[in-house]
């Protein structure tokens, strides 16, 4: 951390705070535990640990070392981004923000007790609890996938290990071969995701298998971006792309991993690589700790504070928010406000009114880069659009090489106000 | 005075509120590096009064970007004062 005028006014303040922090505990310093260490959990620790600069204690819990970024996960498989680029440790938020990075998983909530429990054993207690867990699947989604069914099949939509092994799936797959992609029902993490993946394969088989097919299955009427995509598909790869849509059996799919098939409505189609990704529910730690309401968690949305439990807060995929889309920009732009909202209560650091904003930038082919995007305002109700913006069909080249540059401008902005 | 003008020195007048400067630009972050990077402008030490005008000039559309024209049009004055003080270097 470099110390500048800006922080030198944080630390004044937080100072003062130290000396009448409202819910200091006779034993120390007020503790915060967060869960997962991604867009919503990473952020969430760092603004807490630097805006209380000392006066609260900080503890982020996440299994992994090294945190592979399932956002630019589809840049990997258009060959445009190595996986090292989309990998970050958490080294600096231990070292330079005093953050207490725990990797573990965490498996349980006790929130009478106020404690995380630890798979390794152990708990560690908490005055405000923050879980931003990101998705798990829902079991049964796609009769005939389960998790043991992810080599043959994989999701590829939580980054790293699956991205590889489908990059390495499409790289293997017989001249002009079937590329077949199962996408979600909504709501999902990242609405333009699956779409952009589909662009992305179809540079790298037009480049490498050019007399390839992809196939997407879907449930869905409509999807993010629809007459972008379409118009990019037609554009960059005529012909290569099919989509069976909800009223061609779209809803009706089940896989035979062993078989490499796919049910559609009774149509059975041989695959040479099947992208299953299945319908979405919160991270387990969420429905463990009896939180959810169906398969997501409400929030208040002033400051992502559970409606069971205001101790507890939750950020990104795993909360039923309102209108942001579960994106990791949507993530990191809830935690701040939450990170903002615990230090007020925590300390005497001053709270503003809750403000999100958001923007998801999809590439299509390389240098055809768009974006859709809003700001949102905190009703009693729920987060709430305000204002939007998206890219227009037709755009000039140039136009849309820019928007791919704002999208690598963005990435490292976003993974430095996570990471520090 | 140039279009604009008016409401600019207006914001400039005003008497900035540097923490809630602080907690608005968490909302630039996402986006703007405090290293160099590609595609998207460091934002940090810029002369205040060009934060201000490029603020005001994307709120009335005078300069065009998606993004930054919608960011823009939920900012006060009191909201740009306080951005431009916090994020950049006196004039």
């Amino acid at each position: 951390m470099t110390f500048d005028r800006r922080t030198v006014i944080g630390g004044l303040a937080a100072g003062a705070a130290a000396l009448s922090a409202p819910m200091v505990m006779a034993q120390g310093v007020p503790r915060v535990v967060v869960v997962g260490g991604g867009a919503g959990g990473a952020t969430a620790a760092r603004y807490i640990a630097k805006g209380s600069q000392g006066a609260v204690s900080v503890t982020l819990i996440e299994p992994t070392r090294r945190y592979y970024t399932c956002f630019f996960s589809n840049l990997y498989l258009g060959g445009l981004r190595e996986m090292d680029s989309l990998g970050h440790d958490y080294g600096t938020l231990a070292a330079e923000y005093g953050i207490n990075v725990v990797h573990d998983w965490a498996v349980g909530v006790d929130r009478d007790a106020r404690t995380v429990s630890l798979a390794s054993g152990g708990s560690i207690p908490y005055d405000k609890l923050i879980l931003s867990p990101g998705i798990d699947f829902k079991e049964g989604a796609v009769p005939g996938w389960d998790v043991t069914a992810q080599t043959a099949m994989p999701h590829a939509y939580k980054g790293g290990t699956q991205a590889q092994l489908l990059k390495a799936q499409v790289m293997a797959m017989p001249e002009g071969g079937t590329f077949a992609i199962v996408t979600p029902p909504n709501p999902y993490r990242c609405p333009p995701g699956p779409y952009e993946r589909v662009s992305m394969v179809a540079h790298t088989l037009s480049e490498v298998n050019p007399s390839a097919k992809i196939l997407i299955v879907d449930p869905k009427e409509g999807y993010s971006k629809q007459a972008l995509f379409e118009e990019g598909w037609q554009a960059h790869y005529g012909g290569m792309i099919e989509r069976i849509g909800p009223d061609f059996g779209g809803t009706n799919v089940s896989v035979n991993p062993a078989e490499m098939t796919i049910d559609i409505d009774g149509q059975v189609e041989s695959v040479d690589v099947c992208n299953v990704i299945p319908a979405q529910q919160a991270g387990h730690i969420v429905h463990a700790a009896g939180l959810t309401d169906g398969d997501w968690a409400p929030v208040n949305a002033d400051d992502l504070s559970s409606k069971t439990d205001p101790d507890v807060h939750i950020l990104g995929d795993s909360a039923a928010q309102g209108d942001m889309p579960k994106s990791g920009f949507a993530a990191n732009s809830q935690a701040k406000v939450c990170a903002n909202a615990v230090l007020g209560a925590l300390t005497d650091a001053r709270v503003f009114p809750a403000r999100f904003s958001n923007t998801c930038w999809s590439l299509i082919a390389p240098e055809d880069g768009v974006k859709v995007g809003a700001t949102y305002e905190a009703t009693e109700e729920k987060i709430a659009s305000i204002d939007s913006f998206i890219s227009q069909p037709g755009e000039d080249a140039e136009t849309r090489a820019q928007t791919y540059q704002e999208s690598l401008g963005w990435y490292a902005a976003i993974t430095a106000d996570m990471f520090g | 005075m140039t279009p604009g003008g008016d409401e600019i020195a207006g914001i400039l007048a005003l008497e900035p509120d540097l923490g809630y400067g602080a907690y608005l630009a968490s909302d630039c972050t996402s986006c703007h590096a405090d290293a160099a990077a590609e595609g998207i402008p460091r934002i940090r030490d810029l002369p205040t009064g060009t934060i201000v005008a490029a603020l005001v000039d994307y709120r009335r559309g005078a300069r065009q970007h998606q993004v930054m024209e919608t960011i823009a049009r939920r900012l006060g004055d009191e909201e740009i004062a306080a951005l431009a003080a916090f994020l950049g270097e006196a004039d």
